[in-house]
Parts: structure tokens; sequence; C-alpha cells
């Protein structure tokens, strides 16, 4: 694994303000990433927006409110995504969630949308939180 | 997101800055709406300016072409960034907004 060119972080709850945050944090880290060109940065980016969002709109607490935590790490030869939904129900995926739907749709193309622009995209359930791991190796490694 | 709604010459033109994201997206359609019932039928959206759109604008968008078409108007989008233009052909709803090269351009043959 090639050496952390940029790595970032943001925590709140889960609201729609935090979607605003998190494109703030992977603008300010593709600053120190410039030798990862717009053909992986931009699918990775909409990747995380589209798994971010659908957390707030979907994830559900037992009482209170989910908090959402993320950490990302870029590398010339993989760009890393975890998103910890804690204090969440397990994640129910329903089925067809990966597949497109038509252009008359008005939404459902999230998941659908990550799961094409990733190498790699899992849920799994650790310690009372749903855990999110995205992955996309870049096609042309940089530098 | 900010929006600014101009009349042009056979239209009227509207620009969205910012980011259409879910934060965005409620807010696009809520500027079309008021733009259709004050009368604007047909709408050209300016997404130079978008910095960066999701499933959630792409959703508004499709929204705001059925607003505009169940008022008896249109809406056609241009001027589109590199990010904008790679959502639209992923999704496929180029078949159904094809991005015009200039907003002038949008209603040229009409």
């Amino acid at each position: 694994m090639r050496d952390l060119l940029a790595e970032g972080h943001v925590r709140g709850s889960a609201t729609p303000q935090i979607v605003d945050a998190v494109q703030d944090e992977l603008a300010r880290m593709w600053i120190d990433a410039m030798v990862i060109g717009p053909g992986d940065r931009l699918p990775f980016e909409l990747a995380v927006i589209e798994v971010v969002t659908n957390t707030v709109k979907h994830a559900r607490p037992p009482g209170g409110e989910v908090q959402l935590d993320l950490e990302v790490e870029v590398r010339a030869d993989l760009l890393l995504a975890r998103l910890f939904e804690l204090g969440a129900w397990p994640a129910i995926i329903p089925e067809g969630s990966g597949e497109m739907p038509g252009p008359e749709a008005e939404a459902g193309r999230g998941l659908a949308l990550a799961r094409q622009l990733l190498t790699t995209i899992t849920c799994e359930r650790h310690d009372g939180a749903n855990v999110w791991t995205l992955t996309l190796r870049p096609e042309h490694e940089a530098g | 997101m900010k929006f600014a709604v101009e009349e042009r010459a056979g239209y009227t033109e509207v620009t969205a800055q910012g980011r259409l994201n879910m934060v965005g997206a409620p807010l696009l359609k809520a500027a079309v709406s008021d733009a259709l019932e004050s009368g604007h039928k047909l709408l050209v959206l300016n997404l130079g300016e978008t910095e960066f759109m999701d499933s959630s604008g792409l959703g508004a968008l499709v929204g705001c072409l059925k607003a505009a078409r169940q008022a008896g108007g249109d809406l056609r989008i241009a001027n589109v960034g590199e990010q904008v233009q790679m959502v639209l052909k992923l999704t496929s709803i180029d078949r159904i907004l094809t991005p015009y090269p200039a907003v002038e351009d949008a209603y040229r043959n009409a």
C-alpha cells in the first residue's frame, strides 16, 4: 500500500447539514492529493456523498439520534472511506437497491450509483454500529 | 445554494450556484416552482455554477422537468460542467434532459 496523501474525518448528527460538512472536508483533502485526477476523484466523492445521504435518509435509532462518523484516506493506489452509523438499528438494504431506476424516477438511485462507481462497497454490523466500507482503486495510478 | 431568475427573449433563465445535494435539491424545486407560478413556463436551468450534483439533485431535476411540463411549459439544462455531465450520463438522464452547450441554444429551434 502506498503512502497516505491525505486523510479526513467528519463526525456529527445524521442530518442533511452533515452532507455539506463532508463535501467541505473532501474539498480540503483533495488539495493535498492533487495527483488523484478528476477521473477518480469525482466518482469517489459522489459515492461517498451518496452513502452519507443514504445514512441521513434511512438510518434509524432505537432512541435519541444516529451519529455519523466518517473517516477517509487517500493514497495513490487506494481511496478508502469508512462510515459508521453509530446508534442505528441494523441497516436494511432493500433488494434491488443496486439497480438503476428508469429516467422518470425522482429517487432510488443513490446506492445504485455508489455500487456502479466504487471498486468495492460493503456494510457490516460491528459493536452496535453499521459500518460502510467504500474503496476505489484509481484507474490511472498516480505518481 | 443561490438562485437567480432572469427573463430572456422567449425563455427564463434560472441560474443555480452551489452544490445540488440533499440540502440544495429542495431549494431548486422551490425556485423552479416559484418561477412556474409566476408565469415563467419555458425555463433554462444554467448549471455552469453548479459545482456538484448527486442523485438527490438529479431527482430534483426530474421533478422540475415534470412540474414544468405539467404547467404547459418545459425545462432544459445548459452549460453543464464535468461532474454534472458524469451523473447525467451514469443514470441515462441525458436521454430525457439533453444538456445544451449554452443557455441561448436551449430554445433556438423551438
